[in-house]
């Protein structure tokens, strides 16, 4: 009797679960001990009766309509196709919508790009900054050029140096 | 949403083509010719004072100035320029930036061509003629004068 707690956990075990060690000690103990072979006893005749309630309960219930039931319980709004909104479909039915600003967007690239190349053409604007500088060619004379803080002087010289 | 992104684009669009519809036309400027000389005492005449510290850099000790244009230089559009003798150069406005001018000053009676980038505050001068006697010509550039 004095066992008992430590063969407690091990009367709840189904086949298998137990070491053969276990089970034997277990075997020896229940030989021996009628509080646990009547508790064993009780455990046994219980077991199954919750699952087999569940199963008699849901044997009750006609499911044949159920998907259908849960479906007319759905406002008609909610379950209406889906919509793809995130594809060609919703873009053509936005700009369908809003034809001035599907012109607007069509033409914002264009005028941008037109507007580019008239400022460039009008204003001579290079593309990159123009460092200040002195470029000189001449095909008779030596040119040669000062670097004064108010600007640049170039001079010319004959080909001999006068 | 809507609103928003019509505004968003007709702002771009403006703000794309501003600078294409008032964009600078062109870039006003000053022109003056120059001649320097070696011999005499030095001076330069009071109307090329504001040079005065620049041609000193230079061996000519006189200077005096015979002829000024002040212009509205268009892009890419030359501009003659006279000299006495009947020479001429000829100066185009090529490019600029914000603080920055960039002319092209040829002269092709010496078949000399100079590609010139200056920053708004400077000028430039330029000998234009070969020294002949002891003298010279020059021209001298400033934009936004």
């Amino acid at each position: 009797m004095k066992d008992c707690g430590v063969f407690a956990h091990l009367l709840g075990a189904r086949a298998g679960e137990l070491e053969p060690e276990e089970e034997a000690r277990l075997a020896a103990h229940l030989g021996e001990c009628e509080a646990c072979r009547a508790r064993l006893a009780d455990d046994r005749s219980t077991e199954g009766m919750l699952a087999e309630g569940l199963a008699e309960a849901a044997a009750r219930r006609d499911f044949t309509h159920f998907a259908d039931e849960v479906m007319a319980r759905i406002p008609a709004r909610a379950w209406k196709e889906p919509e793809h909104r995130g594809g060609l479909r919703a873009l053509k039915a936005f700009l369908g919508r809003h034809k001035v600003l599907a012109v607007a967007s069509a033409l914002a690239p264009a005028l941008a790009a037109a507007a580019l190349y008239l400022f460039i053409g009008r204003s001579g604007v290079a593309p990159e900054a123009e460092e200040p500088g002195v470029e000189v060619v001449s095909e008779t004379l030596s040119p040669t050029v000062l670097d004064t803080s108010d600007g640049p002087i170039i001079l010319v010289n004959d080909a001999d140096g006068t | 949403m809507t609103r928003i992104a019509k505004v968003a684009v007709i702002s771009s669009g403006l703000v794309a083509a501003f600078p294409a519809l008032g964009g600078e036309a062109g870039i006003p400027a000053r022109i003056r010719v120059l001649k320097g000389a070696r011999q005499g005492p030095p001076e330069v005449v009071p109307a090329l004072k504001d040079l005065s510290r620049q041609l000193s850099h230079t061996a000519y000790l006189r200077w005096e100035q015979v002829g000024e244009l002040q212009v509205t230089m268009d892009f890419h559009k030359p501009v003659p320029v006279d000299l006495p003798g009947g020479m001429q150069v000829v100066v185009t406005l090529l490019e600029s930036r914000r603080d920055t001018a960039t002319y092209e000053v040829r002269v092709p009676s010496i078949r000399t061509r100079s590609r010139l980038t200056i920053p708004k505050d400077k000028r430039i001068v330029q000998q234009v003629t070969p020294e002949r006697g002891g003298e010279a010509f020059f021209v001298t550039i400033r934009p936004w004068p």
